[in-house]
């Protein structure tokens, strides 16, 4: 029978799209859109058995095309052709849009932009298609979790505008879904409306995607929008018409007269079928013998697949279940199910004295009452609504409820907060004190548990391992940025395929084979998760596999410790997340695994108040407190009650006293309450009115907060001053030398002139030598050399500066690019066509800034941007200098990406120079400069060999300065008894824009910053570091690496490693390892540092994955861990060290002592 | 608190790795060396090498998603894939030798890890000897032997005494290697168009047992056993008259093997070999479109897990395939030798340290000499392929010239740049565009992988100058595997336009019919030999239009 009916499916990640087309005129018969829920198979019978009753046509007439990411595997089943959904999208978009020159397609876990060419010649049209590889930030998936974490209703969703939150957006990652969350978690904590979110959100996915996915190109008009999001989502399409119209004016892209921008970027009619048509017009366009091999075979086989389903034996990662037998089962629910938790009863009529600790999370806020003996009374917990005043209120009130319920009157003595908002939240109640979360989660446990050798802490979005000894802290990680292997992850995947969590442990405990996912990354388990699912694993079996992953995450990605027996054999498990039983199960075989071998069998206990762990330690501290005499600042049960407040946080309470620009959250309370501000620092009388932008209405005192420097914290310019003169003196008086380093690198230093002094019978010609270039040194006054301030300029500039400054060209002409901000980078990256780590990425918007700022404050004549293969270096005993492969290639990446669709240097009129450069190797540097530069700069050889004699000559000057500068610095540490940090790292992160101003934020803490490469390397200091250890093994000397990294080629991480050693050896000097995502050489060197550092208990604190997020509120949280660290430990350390520490650190205590008596 | 009196650091233990343990000549009788991270082919062949050499050995089997699980679990975190799958795949196979029967401290006495590593640049493959020291520690092996082939004398001395790297041994590897490739090329070409499924892995198989076997009865190498040996006999006999002999053995050894007995042993049996591969049946008019592979090195050549087993998928989704050999690899690392000794020749007169005029004559002769040296390997290198391909009916496609490669690719990607393919992922992509010898190029790389990624920056430039090219970077490894098949199925499509338009405008510009040249080649069965059909090119990519243009320019004859 002839097939006149054709069916297309769409068979995504998260729907499934099917239309039905008469096969000769085209005419749509049936379609339906319809979410899966991650059942594609099930909702794609469903959907066919409804075309077959709905349209009831004889099934024979059908032809079926598949497309999408599920596709290809139900193809077979219904007797369909299978098409890639890309080209799809391209053959649909031909036949109904033929005037379309770029396609934007959202889809649930995929992203896709396809770009039309036209050959001029021909006329004819090329596709240009590019989608997302693995990761599904940037698409619907993102959207949607976010829309439920805010509380938004579909209906609400759908259409929230962009355009009035446009100028007022706050930051969101957008490059990873699960960073994403993080930060609106945190926007959310701030107070920010829940509009401005969702506007920030398209606005990030838009950027995002056209960072990514235009891989260099422009989308040119007519723009379609298509798939689910972009059907359904007005502020998305909103988005994508205001970004996409700002490019074109940027790159002026010459528009139709008349056209409106809608027109031009449009969501066409059955936007979300396209892929399903395209599907179709492939079989349209192949004919006949197509269309009849694609015959429908009906539901039959489908249906019988789904009933009878493949045992997981004959899938692929099949791993066993969670449990061994029924009996472990059993016996492990028994042992670890939580007994309920039954408050303590109160006596009627009596005043109990009591404690209240208060943990404002990421995702909850928790409150916990002790008594006066550290017993918890009562706790509560509440999800969090993205409003931490309102949450404590409700918290404290079911506590007051329990007392009253006993009829008992509570008496609180001592308040202390913790948590993401414990400063709001103290200023408002009059808390005592604020803790650092894992020091409030050390406390409770140890209150609790005897011998604890390790807290292992998973909340909703952070990690922490910390690990005593003899009940004091000796070491802890964190998970930095990435909340992979958190229980949010978890909740999530639960809810997606509509369970509860509270029923995951359940769930997951009824699979009998579990897939293997790989650990690490949250969007690749996402992704794993969508392989799963078309392999045909059950719900039950991806939520166990999920739960399996767990320690995985926790102990080889966070923390990277696969032997734990070293650790202890104590561990305690708690954070919310250890309420999952599943999750616990799996942690407990982990551990218990990894002891396998040994003669210890671990003691493991999950904590009984694990989801209030953190209020608890909170609560302990304010006890502490109390038994100290220190008396309490809280506010009161009765005042608590009647908070009334307002929380703003738009452009007006934007700070504009850094380069930072804050977007910061006024929290206005009414003044009946007496709240606890800190005090300013400077007398009232000498505060002259200052208008707030937001007036403050009376009988109101407000609290700031959400700022990333303490100049945030006040409104008015005079009070800022006079906090920015007490941070600057701070800042004086502790030395950061990665920020003097910075600032001097690409400053101008006094040079001499290349001038040729010729000997022998050269001088016969040296006459006219001379005249030449002196003629040509006047040619270079003119000229303006733009030098993107990135990567290994950073250690290289001076170089640079000294050997165009002795060439003649003047310093004022040698311009730089701005130091990276978030601004920088978001105008310029827009033209990137991969995605390397975040420094390489970055000289692409750098490039962006020379070519428009620069360039048009002053034009300029060249931009140089050498690629650096090799340097010199102090090491001996290497086998190569070489630089990074990234790094050295960036400038061709760069070249290609600003000439790809036109060559914008060469309708700048400038010349873009990118020699390849050996530092190390003198000779050949001349000769690549004089190759690169003879004709730009009208170079003679001489002029150019003493130019790149002097540009050295100033390099070794720098080194020098700088290395006499750390020499003081460790003086002084030695002279005051003081830690100090070394940092690791490479010279791009002397960039506070590639930092995060991680190394400020300890140097305002009072630590000084030394640079590794301004570690001393003189004969005196080596001797002193290394001693003995110069004779035990003379192969390798004080400036050698070879005793500990045989394959030192790359030289910072040689650089890096020396470093690491020199910490070692002085009991001043902590280290502090700063690395970027991705990055290829740091990688391989982390074990051998930390083992460098661990072997003398040199503390080390690693800010790894470091990338264009900046996620200020896991900074703050693992600086303020690392200070107290560092404070509460510092004899400790200080006497383990250095003996001669110990011994007058004994005396002096027993001075202190004998006085006290 | 008087200051306190800064004396260090006395009493602290500083870290040291563990001193590499030694393996002895005396050792090598009782060792077996487990190697692997090739393809099978590759490996079977360097296992008849290395027994021919007097070595026992074993193959790791090819890497699969259990081993990369394993390897990162155990090396560093931020490693790229190729670390993770090997690593994973050698501490696996050392746990099932242990559950064998085997104990921990027997494995480490009776084997030991034979690799390379990377001469060629800053790449994390340099560092591989590490990380899997680190996952072998952290499995239980530690002291396991790791032994590299470039492995240099470190602070504890040679640790790999009884690995006698010597010319015979590094000619014995070279030969393997390129056996290894030109027998997967050989498959690569039939495979697609074979009329009986799996004719061709039956003879790819046959073959590479019977160039295994020939490798290992290749009887013209001394077993020097012992490097002390040699060292100790040449410390007592005349200095000048050791050094004498010892030079006219390396002569007569790489006359052996490039031209003399050697060559033609292996040339004979490889001529056998092709034989095979002719006999098989081929239909040359299914129309395949042809996929170039090229990318990062191990990604780009193994048949596993580590690149989504994505020749067999191709293979499968209708592709015929242009597999990358590693004798590329070999020519470009001695061609980047001669560069830069080219470099130092010319830079003598530039050093800033004064130097005598006789100095200089003396330094312009090592480098002169050097030189030679090095073109010679080369010449020697690409003269063996050739010929090896010759014995084979010149079915495996010829080296691409490095000069010419470099042309092609640096005004893109500067050549000089170090750290891997960098230069040569582009020009490839560009040869084989520009040379209509595929109609698209796959390059393959590991996540994060640092050359290759910046090389798909700069291919952004070069697909816009040739808009019609088609080109699609894929990362590899454990993940996203959904995701990568993918994306190679909708360049595949593209492809397969392209190779469907070329036929039509092939046997409109020959003025053929299908069933013409359907007709002449049932006439003329000799036209679909593989070596007759699989080897022609006359300007178009796929086999189907090259044949249809021979057979235009034939058609005269053939009806006389």
């Amino acid at each position: 029978m002839q097939k006149d009916l054709l069916i297309g499916l769409d068979i995504g990640s998260t729907t499934v799209k099917a239309v039905v087309i008469t096969r000769d005129e085209k005419t749509l018969l049936w379609n339906d859109y319809q979410r899966h829920e991650t059942r594609q198979r099930e909702k794609t019978l469903e959907l066919l058995r409804r075309i077959e009753h709905e349209l009831s046509y004889n099934p024979k007439r059908y032809a079926v095309f598949v497309t999408g990411s599920g596709g290809s595997d139900i193809a077979p089943l219904i007797g369909a052709k299978f098409i890639q959904e890309v080209n799809a999208v391209v053959l649909a978009v031909r036949a109904r849009n033929p005037d379309a020159r770029s396609v934007v397609e959202l889809g649930g876990q995929d992203a896709k932009i396809i770009i039309f060419k036209q050959d001029p010649h021909t006329g004819s049209l090329t596709s240009h298609p590019s989608m997302n590889d693995k990761c599904a930030a940037g698409t619907g998936a993102t959207i949607e979790k976010i829309a439920k974490k805010i509380g938004l209703s579909m209906a609400t969703l759908a259409t929230a505008s962009y355009y009035p939150h446009a100028q007022a957006l706050v930051n969101i990652a957008a490059k990873c879904g699960v960073f994403a969350e993080t930060d609106v978690v945190g926007h959310l904590k701030a107070g920010v409306p829940e509009e401005q979110i969702l506007a920030s959100l398209f606005d990030a996915i838009v950027t995002q995607n056209l960072a990514v996915l235009t891989r260099g190109h422009t989308l040119l008009p007519k723009v379609l929008l298509l798939g689910g999001p972009n059907t359904y989502i007005n502020g998305m399409v909103e988005a994508w018409q205001y970004h996409i119209h700002k490019l074109w004016q940027e790159r002026q892209v010459i528009l139709a007269k008349n056209a409106t921008i809608e027109a031009l970027i449009t969501v066409p009619p059955y936007s979300q079928y396209y892929a399903a048509f395209g599907a179709i017009e492939h079989a349209l366009k192949e004919g006949d013998e197509t269309i009849n091999a694609a015959a429908y075979q009906g539901t039959a086989t489908l249906a019988q697949q789904l009933q009878h389903h493949p045992r997981h034996n004959n899938k692929p990662n099949a791993g066993n279940a969670l449990w061994r037998n029924r009996d472990e089962l059993h016996h492990y629910l028994k042992q670890y199910t939580p007994k309920p938790f039954r408050p303590i009863v109160l006596s009627r009529g009596s005043n109990v004295e009591t404690f209240l600790g208060i943990d404002s999370g990421s995702t909850s806020t928790k409150a916990v009452l002790t008594d006066i003996k550290g017993n918890v009374i009562a706790k509560s917990y509440h999800l969090s609504n993205g409003n931490p005043i309102q949450e404590v209120i409700a918290c404290i009130a079911d506590l007051e409820r329990h007392a009253q319920h006993c009829g008992a009157k509570l008496h609180i003595n001592g308040v202390a907060t913790t948590g993401y908002a414990k400063e709001v939240i103290a200023d408002i109640i009059g808390a005592d004190t604020r803790l650092v979360e894992t020091v409030a989660h050390t406390l409770s446990a140890r209150h609790l548990y005897s011998n604890v050798d390790v807290i292992v802490d998973i909340g909703g979005q952070d990690i922490k391992l910390i690990m005593l000894k003899d009940g004091r802290v000796s070491d802890f990680r964190l998970n930095s940025q990435c909340s992979a292997g958190n229980g949010y992850f978890l909740q999530n995947t639960a809810q997606a395929f509509n369970i509860d969590i509270k029923h995951y442990a359940a769930t997951a405990f009824e699979a009998q084979a579990m897939p293997v996912f790989g650990y690490g990354c949250a969007v690749f388990l996402q992704s794993d998760i969508i392989n799963f699912q078309k392999e045909g694993w059950t719900k039950q079996e991806i939520l166990a596999g999920l739960a399996a992953v767990l320690p995985k995450n926790i102990w080889l990605y966070v923390s990277k410790i696969p032997n734990l027996s070293t650790l202890g054999s104590t561990f305690v498990l708690q954070g919310g997340t250890q309420y999952n039983l599943a999750a616990v199960k799996a942690q407990i075989d982990f551990i218990e695994h990894k002891f396998i071998g040994t003669d210890t069998v671990p003691r493991i206990i999950v904590h009984e108040h694990c989801g209030e762990a953190g209020a608890m330690g909170a609560a302990l501290e304010a006890l502490r407190l109390y038994r100290n005499g220190q008396p309490s600042q809280f506010i009161g049960l009765k005042r608590l009650k009647r908070i009334q407040y307002r929380n703003t946080r738009n452009e007006h309470t934007r700070c504009h006293f850094c380069a930072n620009q804050c977007l910061r959250t006024f929290t206005d309370i009414s003044t009946d309450i007496k709240v606890d501000i800190k005090p300013s620092p400077v007398k009232a009388s000498h505060i002259t009115p200052h208008p707030s932008k937001l007036t403050l209405a009376p009988g109101h005192e407000r609290i700031i907060s959400g700022f990333s420097c303490e100049r945030g914290s006040v409104e008015n310019i005079n009070v800022m001053r006079v906090i920015k003169h007490n941070m600057d003196q701070t800042l004086k008086a502790t030395p950061n030398t990665v920020a003097e380093m910075q600032c001097q690198a690409f400053k101008a230093t006094p040079v001499i002139a290349a001038m040729p002094e010729l000997a022998g019978i050269k001088r016969l010609f040296a006459k006219r030598i001379i005249k030449n270039t002196l003629k040509n040194r006047d040619y270079r006054k003119n000229l303006t050399i733009g030098i993107p301030k990135v990567l290994n300029l950073y250690s290289l500039a001076p170089f640079f500066m000294a050997y165009f400054q002795s060439l003649g060209i003047s310093p004022r002409n040698i311009r730089f690019s701005n130091t990276t901000s978030q601004q920088l980078y978001k105008k310029g990256i827009k033209r990137g066509a991969i995605d390397p780590c975040f420094p390489s990425k970055l000289a692409i918007a750098h490039l962006h800034d020379l070519l428009t700022r620069v360039h048009a404050k002053k034009p300029l004549n060249c931009i140089f941007f050498p690629m650096i293969d090799s340097f010199p270096g102090p090491l001996t005993q290497v086998s190569a200098r070489c630089a990074c492969p990234t790094v050295t290639a960036t400038p061709e990446a760069v070249k290609a990406a600003y000439t790809a669709e036109t060559n914008l240097f060469a309708k700048h009129n400038i010349s873009y120079v990118n020699p390849l450069l050996n530092l190390d190797n003198r000779p050949l540097l001349r000769q690549q400069l004089f190759q690169a530069l003879q004709h730009l700069l009208k170079l003679n050889r001489y002029e150019n060999d003493l130019a790149v004699s002097e540009g050295l000559k100033q390099l070794e000057v720098f080194d020098k300065q700088f290395r006499q500068r750390g020499q003081e610095i460790i003086d002084q540490l030695e002279r005051e008894q003081q830690f100090g940090f070394v940092v690791l790292a490479r010279p791009y992160h002397n960039d506070p824009g590639v930092n995060h101003g991680i190394l400020q934020q300890l140097q305002q803490l009072g630590y000084p910053i030394i640079a590794q490469d301004a570690l001393p390397n003189n004969a005196t200091f080596l001797k002193k570091i290394f001693g003995p250890e110069l004779a035990q093994t003379p192969q390798t000397g004080p400036m050698a690496i070879n005793d500990v990294w045989p394959t030192a080629y790359s030289e910072n991480t040689s650089r890096k490693i020396w470093a690491a050693k020199i910490a070692a050896r002085h009991p001043n000097l902590v280290a502090i390892e700063l690395s970027s995502f991705k990055c290829g050489h740091d990688a391989p060197a982390y074990t051998v540092i930390e083992r460098i550092l661990a072997a003398t208990k040199t503390p080390f604190f690693t800010f790894r994955d470091l990338d264009e997020n900046s996620p200020d509120a896991s900074i703050k949280l693992r600086i303020e861990t690392i200070d107290y660290f560092l404070k509460r430990e510092k004899n400790t350390l200080l006497c383990t060290r250095n003996p001669d520490f110990s011994e007058i650190f004994s005396t002096q205590k027993k001075h202190n002592n004998h006085l006290q008596q | 608190m008087p200051v306190p009196k800064i004396s260090l650091p006395k009493q602290l233990n500083h870290w040291k790795p563990v001193s590499p343990a030694t393996f002895t000549s005396a050792q090598r009788p009782h060792t077996t060396l487990l190697f692997g991270g090739l393809t099978p082919a590759h490996e079977k062949l360097i296992q008849g090498g290395l027994s021919a050499l007097g070595y026992h050995s074993a193959i790791i089997p090819t890497p699969t998603q259990y081993d990369f699980q394993t390897g990162k679990e155990l090396c560093n975190y931020g490693l790229c894939n190729p670390g993770y799958f090997t690593g994973g795949a050698l501490v696996n196979y050392l746990l099932d030798l242990e559950n064998t029967g085997l104990s921990k401290a027997e494995i480490i006495q009776r084997y030991a890890y034979l690799t390379a590593t990377s001469p060629c640049g800053p790449c994390r493959f340099g560092l591989y000897q590490n990380e899997l020291q680190l996952a072998l520690e952290y499995s239980g092996y530690k002291g396991f032997r790791v032994l590299t082939i470039e492995q240099k004398p470190s602070l504890w001395g040679d640790t790999r005494l009884g690995l006698n790297v010597n010319s015979e041994f590094s000619l014995t590897l070279l030969y393997a290697l390129l056996i290894g490739d030109l027998l997967n090329q050989m498959a690569y070409t039939i495979r697609p168009y074979e009329t009986e499924p799996g004719e061709t892995n039956r003879v790819l198989m046959k073959s590479v047992d019977y160039m295994s076997s020939t490798l290992a009865t290749i009887n013209a190498f001394s077993h020097d056993t012992s490097a002390h040996d040699t060292a100790a006999k040449r410390k007592t006999t005349n200095k000048a008259s050791s050094k004498y002999f010892s030079r006219v053995k390396l002569l007569s050894q790489w006359f052996n093997f490039f031209a003399g007995q050697n060559r033609k042993h292996i040339l004979t049996a490889l001529h056998q070999v092709g034989h095979w591969f002719n006999d098989i049946e081929i239909d040359p008019l299914r129309l395949k479109p042809v996929v170039k592979i090229t990318g990062e090195f191990w990604a780009q050549t193994t048949e596993g897990d580590g690149n989504f087993k994505l020749f067999e998928f191709l293979e499968s989704e209708g592709a015929a395939i242009h597999n990358e050999p590693v004798a590329t690899w070999l020519d470009y690392l001695i061609h980047m030798e001669r560069l830069k000794n080219k470099d130092q020749t010319q830079l003598i007169d530039k050093d800033e340290i004064r130097i005598t005029p006789m100095d200089k004559i003396k330094a312009w002769m090592r480098y002169k000499k050097k030189q030679i040296a090095l073109e010679l390997i080369q010449y020697q290198h690409a003269s063996l392929y050739n010929a090896m391909r010759r014995a084979l009916y010149n079915l495996p496609s010829p080296l691409i010239n490095q000069q010419q490669l470099e042309s092609l690719g640096h005004g893109y990607y500067h050549s000089r740049a170090r750290g891997g393919e960098g230069h040569m992922e582009v020009a490839k992509n560009l040869y084989y565009h520009l040379n209509h010898l595929a109609h698209m190029t796959l390059s393959l790389k590991p996540f994060g992988c640092m050359p290759s990624t910046q090389s798909d920056g700069v291919q952004i430039a070069v697909q816009a100058t040739y808009k019609n090219m088609i080109f699609i970077p894929i990362e590899t490894g454990g993940e996203a595997k959904t995701s990568a098949l993918s994306r190679v199925q909708m360049a595949l499509s593209d492809a397969k336009v392209k190779a469907n338009n070329e036929w039509r405008t092939t046997l409109q510009e020959c003025g053929l019919s299908i069933e013409t040249v359907q007709r002449v080649i049932q006439q003329h069965p000799q036209l679909i030999r593989p070596a007759t059909c699989l080897t022609l090119h006359h300007g178009a990519a796929s086999v189907a239009a090259n044949l249809a243009y021979h057979i235009k320019q034939i058609l005269p004859s053939l009806t006389r």
